[in-house]
């Protein structure tokens, strides 16, 4: 080991009691760390002699105080009632499937309205091929039987006698 | 009344009997860690009225948010985490306030030593000023970062585990600051320790 490693580990060790075996090869051969050792314990030693304080003994009663004037402010079922962030996600998810309801509602087709504007009943939608065509040309969802539909003339009509 | 700091196991039982809310689990609590909590905050802070104000707030937030401890063996690691969060708080509050540095500021950082609520021991008072204003000197010229190591690890004697878990840093790191903090206190304190080394003798032979 080398003078500026033993310094190293000697200045960052936290006891006395801690010292590698290397370090201690290497103090028994080298005056200075030796001296370095001996200073640096004497400084812990000095740190260590500090006042040790007491807390003044009204600490504890105005803690209390704090802690009661809490308690009464909250009351009994303080920890039944739910955080603001709760609060404030509830809200959000209600007003989220709000939105989404009134979104579904307006996209939704109401067949019996289309049907009743071609003058036709749900039955004879649903046994005429071209009438359930027309139905999704006017309901919007199909656009290529949207174009496509005005065009076209049904098939199934019974034709007129002239 | 409890002071002893106790064993993993019991230490454990008085957490739950606070986190239940017994009121007796918080008073036992107090009386074990208030004092080390105190010195280690004023050692940070270097007045005792903000050490009084900070341990009131550490305790009260402690008491507050015990029920919020996963692991109640953490405990010890928790409160001084807390404390050193609030001395941290405090200092920056000073620094935007004033704009001065906590290191050179005069935010009554020595006031202990003429404040006759100091809690030190009357007979003792005279005899370890010098060495408390010493004390006080060295630590004041660290910076911050460096100081929290320093008090944890050779003044209240915390193990290199305990104060890598308390301040959040690697093991590599606390060591660097140890280090580059006992090169300070040598600086300071070497100075005093050559000087009562060299008193002694002339007060002796003044003696004889």
């Amino acid at each position: 080991m080398k003078c500026r490693e033993a310094e190293n580990e000697i200045l960052s060790r936290f006891d006395a009691a801690e010292v590698s075996l290397e370090l201690k090869t290497h103090l028994a051969g080298c005056r200075r760390c030796s001296t370095l050792l001996a200073e640096s314990a004497e400084v812990d030693t000095l740190f260590q002699r500090a006042a040790v304080l007491e807390p003044a003994p009204f600490l504890w009663t105005r803690i209390q105080n704090r802690l009661s004037e809490r308690r009464a402010r909250n009351g009994w079922f303080s920890g039944l009632v739910p955080s603001a962030y709760a609060w404030a996600t509830v809200v959000l998810l209600v007003l989220l499937s709000f939105f989404l309801t009134s979104v579904e509602n307006s996209n939704s087709i109401n067949l019996d309205q289309i049907l009743a504007q071609s003058g036709l009943t749900a039955q004879s939608a649903n046994s005429n091929p071209f009438l359930m065509a027309q139905t999704e040309a006017v309901s919007g969802s199909n656009p290529f039987l949207e174009a496509m539909m005005p065009r076209a003339t049904n098939p199934f009509e019974p034709r007129r006698s002239r | 009344m409890l002071e002893k700091e106790p064993e993993r196991a019991d230490l454990i039982k008085l957490v739950e009997q606070a986190q239940s809310g017994d009121g007796e689990g918080f008073r036992l609590l107090y009386d074990v860690y208030s004092r080390p909590i105190y010195n280690f905050v004023f050692r940070l802070i270097g007045s005792i009225e903000d050490a009084e104000d900070l341990t009131q707030e550490t305790f009260f937030k402690v008491f507050s948010e015990i029920g919020k401890l996963r692991d109640p063996g953490q405990f010890k690691f928790w409160l001084y985490r807390i404390a050193r969060n609030e001395v941290y708080q405090r200092i920056r509050r000073w620094k935007r306030q004033s704009e001065v540095s906590i290191d050179d500021d005069g935010a009554g950082y020595y006031n202990f030593l003429s404040s006759p609520n100091s809690g030190m021991n009357p007979e003792g008072t005279l005899l370890n000023r010098e060495l408390e204003h010493q004390i006080q000197l060295a630590l004041k010229a660290m910076p911050v970062k460096l100081r929290d190591v320093f008090v944890l690890g050779v003044i209240q004697k915390f193990s290199y585990e305990e104060v890598t878990q308390i301040v959040g840093r690697s093991l590599l790191s606390v060591k660097t600051d140890i280090y580059r903090a006992r090169l300070i206190a040598k600086e300071i304190i070497g100075k005093y320790v050559d000087k009562s080394a060299n008193e002694v003798p002339r007060s002796r032979k003044r003696n004889s």
